[in-house]
């Protein structure tokens, strides 16, 4: 039972999977650009901003603007907290995952 | 959620991106190749002509900036996390090492000491494989061929089709000892990338962003 309380646990912000996406990648790299997390996740202009305005706004993320020659350039990083936030997460899938694999119908 | 595995391979390629921009390298291995047939089998480094030396180096480096300048903008850019601790130091040192032995010390051994297997060959497969071991990673093998490979060309000797001195000294066979690992690691490494990224987006193509 304790497995499906930790479930309940579970950031919301953070797992949905392509926001879990998104940190995963980002918790690699200092920063990245827009076009290469678009690159990584698959997904559409609107939907990577969507995602990246939620993160920004849960204070995991710090979006940057600023240009590459005369191209505008957006960069993306974790903040402290967001990376904080993800390798908990991390870890408590990783827990739910060997609960999971332990739990047996008999008991 | 996306798969672990998933997750795992896209984390991995998010860290090793400046790695796997693997076209960079492949015009270092064109120029050795090129530079080997036209200098009878020496290194670019100890070409007789300055001139021409400079042509390959000049081309070899304006085309791997045109490689940097297409990932840029066709991939984007990234910055690793700082991997500064005291095994990856000392796994660069052990590659560093392994770099000069393979580019000056096996090629003399083989040519002056003639043993039975060829060193360079063998330095070059060490390499290989510790670049597969170490930084590669699980994801994708080919430096792990490429170990097994010139563990094979190593061997070649043995079977009298060819001598260890041939293996330095003539022009095609120490042009493609040199070559190869730079064209095959840096396709390698373009494919495993090109393979783990999504489409590019319209509006990349448009230049709109």
């Amino acid at each position: 039972m304790e497995a499906f309380e930790e479930l309940a646990n579970l950031d919301r912000l953070i797992h949905e999977p392509a926001r879990l996406a998104i940190l995963t990648a980002l918790s690699a790299c200092r920063k990245v650009d827009f076009l290469f997390l678009q690159r990584l996740t698959g997904l559409t202009k609107g939907n990577l901003s969507g995602h990246l305005m939620k993160l920004a706004e849960g204070g995991l993320v710090e979006i940057g603007k600023g240009y590459v020659g005369k191209i505008p350039n957006t960069s993306v990083q974790l903040t402290d907290a967001g990376r904080t936030a993800i390798e908990r997460h991390w870890e408590q899938l990783a827990q739910l995952h060997s609960e999971a694999t332990q739990w047996h119908p008999s008991e | 959620m996306p798969g672990e595995t998933q997750l795992e391979r896209l984390r991995y390629v998010a860290g090793h991106y400046r790695d796997l921009q693997g076209l960079i390298l492949v015009p270092f291995g064109l120029m050795h190749f090129v530079s080997s047939l036209q200098n009878g089998g020496r290194l670019w480094m100890y070409a007789g002509d300055c001139g021409w030396r400079s042509v390959w180096i000049g081309l070899a480096v304006l085309l791997a900036w045109l490689a940097k300048t297409y990932y840029e903008r066709t991939v984007g850019r990234a910055w690793p996390a700082i991997r500064a601790g005291g095994s990856y130091r000392g796994l660069m040192m052990v590659i560093g090492i392994a770099f000069v032995l393979g580019f000056f010390a096996a090629p003399w051994f083989d040519y002056v000491v003639r043993p039975p297997i060829s060193a360079t060959a063998l330095v070059i497969a060490a390499l290989a494989l510790t670049l597969h071991v170490a930084i590669r990673g699980k994801f994708h093998v080919h430096y792990l061929y490429l170990a097994l490979l010139y563990v094979a060309v190593s061997l070649l000797p043995l079977t009298g089709q060819v001598t260890t001195l041939q293996l330095v000294k003539d022009p095609v066979l120490f042009g493609v000892l040199y070559g190869l690992p730079w064209v095959v690691g840096g396709l390698g490494d373009h494919i495993f990338l090109m393979r783990s990224l999504k489409p590019i987006p319209r509006e990349a193509v448009d230049g709109s962003i």
